[in-house]
């Protein structure tokens, strides 16, 4: 799949996450913000990577701003995100 | 319990911004409302690129109305593709934005606060500022200027900025909301000091004088003049300063426009005590009459172009017979703003 717009979905409710998503320069951006950054930021990007990687995304700037969200969220915001963006 | 959320006119926000000791923003071009049934139970609006008058009533307080309320507006100005946005708020609120992801980048003492969405925006802002400054060393000194045009006197405050520093920086109003464009304005500085061996000309971005720190500069509503005046120092003095390493700041000497010289009084109420000096350069005069970018406009609206030779350097004197200029010359002749 190829990104080929913008795309945000999410809320800034707590346990939830804003995820942007938007034609990338031919690579992966992530750029992520957790208030658990330290603690789970890693995790986040793992997961990131893996939605992208099932999409077969490889350029893309994907921004997530997260508030304390599940695993299992992230990847359905990410997954919602990819799906709006692109074709 | 059952929410809904719809566009509505500011009007409806009215009172319950009132009940919250919130003002009605200025300018809005976005607001929401959470509705319980019939009753407005929250409220949110954007103004360009600034998220503000956000409430929720009281009985109604700690069931998330109020990021419900910022998702709904930060979605807004994603689909506007504004890259970057901010709330303005109150200094007691800023908790509540801080967790939702904003970075707090300035406050005008314990009244106002000015919260960021993207964390990187004011980091990215100073690494450039520090890349300008590196490379120059003994004291620095700037100005701020918007230039609209640039005249003889901004390149005499100019001047004096470079005899007396080692080198001096020039940070030009980037919000276009006068009548010469940034780009113009910007050109037209460059070019005008290009003969200044020690000035470099640089942008002032999002963080300076822009209608999120100083929204009453560019709109005519005073009242909250002060507040904003402060809050934008505040920025200079956290941020542009400090990145830039500057030891004083020039400012114009200001008879006519009331709220720079709010502006200016409270740069030389505030910035000694951050340690940077303040000079303030006197109005250069010409045949005894004061110089100013106003007067230049005036008398391009009565149509007296060839009279402004005596204000301008002659970079923007030929500027104003060029084809880019006319469609400028036009807005100015059909304009009543002051800008």
């Amino acid at each position: 799949m190829e990104l080929l717009r913008k795309a945000s979905v999410g809320t800034l409710e707590s346990s939830d996450a804003i995820v942007s998503v938007s034609p990338g320069k031919g690579s992966l951006e992530i750029i992520i913000e957790s208030i658990v950054m330290d603690q789970f930021g890693d995790d986040i990007r793992q997961s990131v990577t893996e939605v992208c990687r099932d999409f077969n995304i490889t350029s893309a700037e994907i921004h997530i701003k997260d508030r304390g969200a599940l695993d299992c969220t992230i990847r359905a915001r990410v997954e919602t995100a990819l799906l709006r963006g692109g074709e | 319990m059952f929410l809904r959320e719809k566009e509505i006119s500011i009007i409806k926000a009215f009172p319950l911004l009132e009940s919250s000791g919130l003002d009605m923003p200025d300018d809005s071009d976005y607001t929401i409302g959470v509705y319980s049934g019939e009753e407005l139970v929250g409220t949110g609006s954007v103004c360009g690129c600034v998220l503000q008058g956000i409430a929720v009533k009281k009985e109604y307080r700690g069931l998330e109305i109020t990021s419900r309320i910022v998702t709904n507006l930060v979605m807004k100005c994603i689909e506007r593709s504004i890259d970057n946005f901010f709330i303005f708020t109150k200094f007691t609120e800023k908790e509540k934005f801080i967790s939702m992801g904003f970075s707090l980048i300035g406050s005008a003492g314990k009244d106002v606060v000015l919260l960021e969405y993207d964390r990187h925006g004011i980091e990215i802002f100073k690494e450039n500022l520090k890349k300008i400054s590196s490379p120059f060393g003994g004291r620095k000194g700037c100005a701020v200027m918007n230039c609209n045009p640039f005249t003889n006197g901004h390149l005499h405050l100019i001047k004096k900025g470079s005899e007396n520093n080692d080198h001096f920086f020039v940070i030009v109003v980037e919000e276009d909301c006068s009548v010469f464009p940034f780009k113009t304005r910007f050109e037209l500085i460059k070019k005008g000091i290009s003969h200044l061996e020690n000035v470099t000309v640089i942008s002032g971005g999002k963080y300076t004088i822009s209608s999120a720190t100083f929204p009453s500069y560019f709109i005519k509503k005073e009242q909250h003049t002060e507040l904003y005046a402060a809050l934008d120092i505040d920025i200079f003095i956290k941020h542009t300063a400090t990145a830039l390493g500057i030891n004083c700041r020039y400012i114009g000497e200001e008879p006519y426009c009331p709220v720079t010289s709010v502006y200016n009084r409270i740069i030389k109420e505030t910035l000694p005590d951050a340690g940077i000096d303040v000079t303030e350069i006197k109005r250069l005069e010409t045949e005894g009459e004061i110089i100013s970018a106003s007067k230049v406009r005036a008398m391009i609206k009565e149509g007296r172009i060839e009279e402004t030779g005596r204000y301008l350097p002659e970079t923007t004197f030929d500027f104003l017979f060029t084809e880019e200029a006319a469609s400028i010359i036009s807005r100015i002749k059909k304009s009543s703003s002051r800008h």
